[in-house]
């Protein structure tokens, strides 16, 4: 178990690593669970000592913004071998599982398009405090920013960021090239100076990211021309959702919102973000002028008629996420377990009930891997023969003392491994069930649809409805199919929910199971993995 | 109305994150049986285990699997982790590796359409195939597509092509397979799961990184690759 020092020369006992990086290793500490500590692999440098002492000035101001170093770390009391930093510990989610769907479901259930946009102007926020403070991101990208159950924002890996004094600039070094600016595509990010109109590239596209679906500014389908990587499209200012007249060489995937369903001034800022010129200094929305323009947004909101969770800009010709339904049959903010009763669809259009008929994102559970508290030690055997032994064979009578437990805690180990293991692959293999019984159904619904139509005088209806969005918000007024095809439609489609919904219970019931074994077989193993780590430390020592 | 309907791309609606494919072309001829297949199939377990750990990954990379032994079969056509149930293989007949080589090919080739089409960004795919046999389709017009097929994607940077040599493989014929750079690996006696647990842990470094970019660094492959002195 390894101490380490702050500044004052307090002691702090390393719990477990958590996180491994380039430069370092970060592990949580015993005592405090609101701090954590990076250990660099190299002794950091007289520069970066500096930058991180700067950086350090502006930790209170911009708490709840970024994790920003509490203090040096040391590894005697008397502060003379520097080897890390002490960072505030920050819970949360990556956010790019607030803007991946399949995980918002997961970890943000609750999450509205408002949640997003609330999301993104925190964002906005925190990128103005730091510029106003003088600081660089430089590094942004997806796993680098928290998002709290409350949509509040932190930033962590903070020692990458640049920060200057009146003698020098400290600059970050780094970048990650989906997230790297077109005019700094390709270089060698060493010792480069970055401006905050840098760090809005990767602002705007993080905006971008969380207010469309997790689709990405840069990746569409060539309107002319070979393929592009994303980073030939970064450099070619290729934002996809750009009007056609403006020439971009991508057009939008299918799928997604389009860029007419936000406010002018919005699509506005967007473009301005991501169009040629951008990298002229300044050129980019600044974090205050994202703010502005989110703020409005969050006023002139409006909540669809059809899906009570289908949250869009009033001034949008129609619910985007339901014409996305109607595209792909894919609903993106669906009703969950916990919100869908007390919402109360309408039961009868079943049109409703059919785009709402979308798999449930299953995820297996990944069993945690920190350590836990090594369990104490045996006791140390007793008797003259020991103390004799002791003396003058200390391996063996460590071995003695300890050998029978090592080999314990190895069986231990060895047992709850494959229980996490087998637990693993029972939890995949219940959701791949799902997913197939999920496809059967489905499949069975299409073909019933298609001997449907074929009656010609059902096709025509049907036909006359779809082709009407409208008239998926006036069923009872519009046009309406009669009564014997609802009838049959109602009927295919509550055996087909039916069995999904069957479906879907099982999953889950049997995942929660699994889950519960895993979790605890996990929890074995971790313990088993800490006394054997105990045990082999004290049976070396000697 | 039954297209509006249709599954068109759905995977990529819901989950846009670039996808970092992999084939997994495996060797389940009868040479295979008894503790090589047992290894194997506990390797790719543990190898779909291990990559659903990591919340990025599993989002990102996508799993196909084509096993040649006797006839050339997709098992698994490609699925993001989390749907990826680990097939049971069974050793059994010869070893038709071109046309699997093909097979794959072909398989991979769909796919980037589909990517394309869906305008989802991919990494540079690889193909990892692993056999302890000798092709028996070594000689004909298939095998000599099928070196034309990954030398051709070599030198296009389209995929990456990885061999692993299991026990007494031909490496020779192998290697006219892999790129010159890259030769086939020869696995140390049955150790798969050290195998597709590097595996794993490449996938990972690669889906991290960035799409586009040609070589991340790559754990080192001692753990179970036997170093020619």
């Amino acid at each position: 178990m390894l101490t380490v020092y702050d500044g004052n020369g307090r002691s702090f006992q390393i719990s477990h690593a958590f996180a491994q990086g380039g430069q370092g290793a970060i592990s949580q500490l015993k005592e405090r669970d609101d701090l954590c500590v990076k250990l660099y692999h190299q002794p950091p440098d007289a520069q970066q000592i500096q930058k991180l002492k700067l950086l350090q000035n502006h930790t209170t101001v911009l708490t709840g913004i970024a994790a920003l170093p509490v203090s040096l770390a040391y590894a005697d009391a008397e502060r003379k071998k520097l080897i890390g930093v002490f960072f505030p510990l920050i819970h949360g989610r990556a956010i790019f599982e607030l803007y991946g769907v399949r995980s918002r479901l997961e970890y943000f259930p609750d999450a509205d398009f408002r949640f997003l946009i609330h999301t993104a102007d925190n964002l906005a926020n925190a990128f103005e405090r730091l510029h106003q403070a003088g600081i660089i991101i430089g590094d942004v990208n997806e796993q680098n920013i928290r998002v709290l159950p409350d949509a509040s924002i932190n930033l962590i890996d903070c020692d990458s960021f640049q920060i200057a004094d009146q003698k020098q600039t400290y600059p970050s070094n780094v970048g990650t090239p989906l997230w790297t600016p077109p005019e700094l595509q390709g270089m060698d990010l060493t010792g480069v100076v970055r401006t905050a109109n840098h760090d809005c590239f990767g602002l705007a596209q993080l905006i971008f990211l969380l207010l469309f679906a997790g689709r990405h500014p840069f990746a569409g389908i060539p309107r002319h021309g070979p393929p592009l990587s994303p980073e030939e499209a970064i450099r070619k200012y290729a934002f996809a959702f750009a009007p056609e007249f403006l020439g971009v060489p991508l057009r939008p995937p299918a799928g997604c919102p389009p860029l007419v369903s936000l406010p002018p001034e919005i699509q506005y800022i967007f473009l301005r973000a991501f169009q040629e010129g951008s990298a002229q200094p300044g050129a980019r929305p600044t974090a205050t002028e994202w703010k502005i323009c989110l703020k409005r947004l969050l006023q002139s909101l409006t909540i669809c008629r059809q899906h009570p969770h289908h949250v869009y800009w009033q001034g949008a010709a129609n619910c985007p996420w339901c014409a996305i339904i109607r595209e792909t049959g894919i609903n993106l903010f669906p009703a969950t377990l916990s919100n869908s009763s007390a919402v109360g669809f309408s039961e009868n259009t079943f049109l409703t009930r059919l785009q709402n008929l979308t798999i449930h994102p299953f995820q297996i559970q990944p069993v945690p891997a920190s350590e836990s508290e090594p369990d104490p030690l045996p006791a140390q055997p007793a008797g003259l023969w020991s103390i004799l032994q002791r003396r003058l064979a200390p391996t063996r009578w460590r071995y003695r003392w300890l050998g029978h437990a090592l080999y314990h805690e190895r069986r231990v180990y060895a047992t709850a491994r494959s229980a996490v293991r087998q637990g693993m692959r029972d939890q995949q293999a219940v959701i791949a069930m799902y997913h197939e019984e999920f496809q059967l159904a489905r499949r069975t619904l299409e073909s019933a649809f298609q001997e449907l139509s074929q009656t010609p005088a059902i096709r025509q209806e049907l036909e006359a409805l779809l082709s009407q969005p409208s008239s998926l918000v006036k069923m009872s007024g519009g046009p309406k199919l009669s009564t014997s095809t609802q009838h049959r439609l109602q009927d295919e489609i509550t055996r087909c929910e039916n069995r999904i919904q069957t479906a879907q219970q099982n999953c889950a019931r049997q995942l929660q199971v699994s889950q519960a074994t895993t979790t605890q077989a996990g929890r074995q193993r971790n313990q088993a993995h800490a006394n054997i780590q105990n045990l082999i430390q004290h049976l070396r020592r000697g | 109305m039954t297209d509006k309907l249709a599954f068109v791309g759905m995977e990529f609606v819901d989950n846009p994150e670039p996808r970092c494919p992999c084939i997994l072309l495996l060797d389940t001829s009868g040479s295979m049986r008894g503790e090589p297949i047992a290894a194997l199939n506990q390797g790719v377990e543990s190898l779909a285990e291990e990559l659903n750990s990591d919340p990025l990954a599993r989002e990102r990379i996508e799993l196909a699997v084509i096993t040649f032994g006797g006839d050339v079969q997709v098992v698994q056509d490609f699925v993001t982790p989390a749907s990826f149930l680990p097939p049971r293989f069974e050793a059994d007949g010869n070893t038709p590796m071109g046309r699997a080589v093909i097979t794959g090919c072909q398989l991979l080739e769909e796919r980037k359409r589909m990517y394309q089409a869906a305008g989802v960004n991919y990494f540079r795919p690889w193909i990892f195939l692993i056999t302890d046999g000798d092709p028996t389709d070594y000689n004909t017009n298939t095998w000599c597509q099928a070196v034309e097929l990954t030398r051709a994607a070599e030198a296009a940077k389209s995929f990456v092509f990885y061999g692993v040599a299991v026990n007494d493989a031909d490496q020779a014929k192998l290697n006219e397979l892999c790129a010159p750079h890259r030769p086939a690996e020869k696995l140390r006696g049955l150790s798969f799961s050290e195998l597709f647990s590097w595996l794993s842990c490449s996938l990972r470094s690669v889906s991290l990184a960035n799409p586009g970019v040609l070589r991340p660094t790559l754990p080192p492959m001692n753990s179970w690759a036997l170093l020619e002195a």
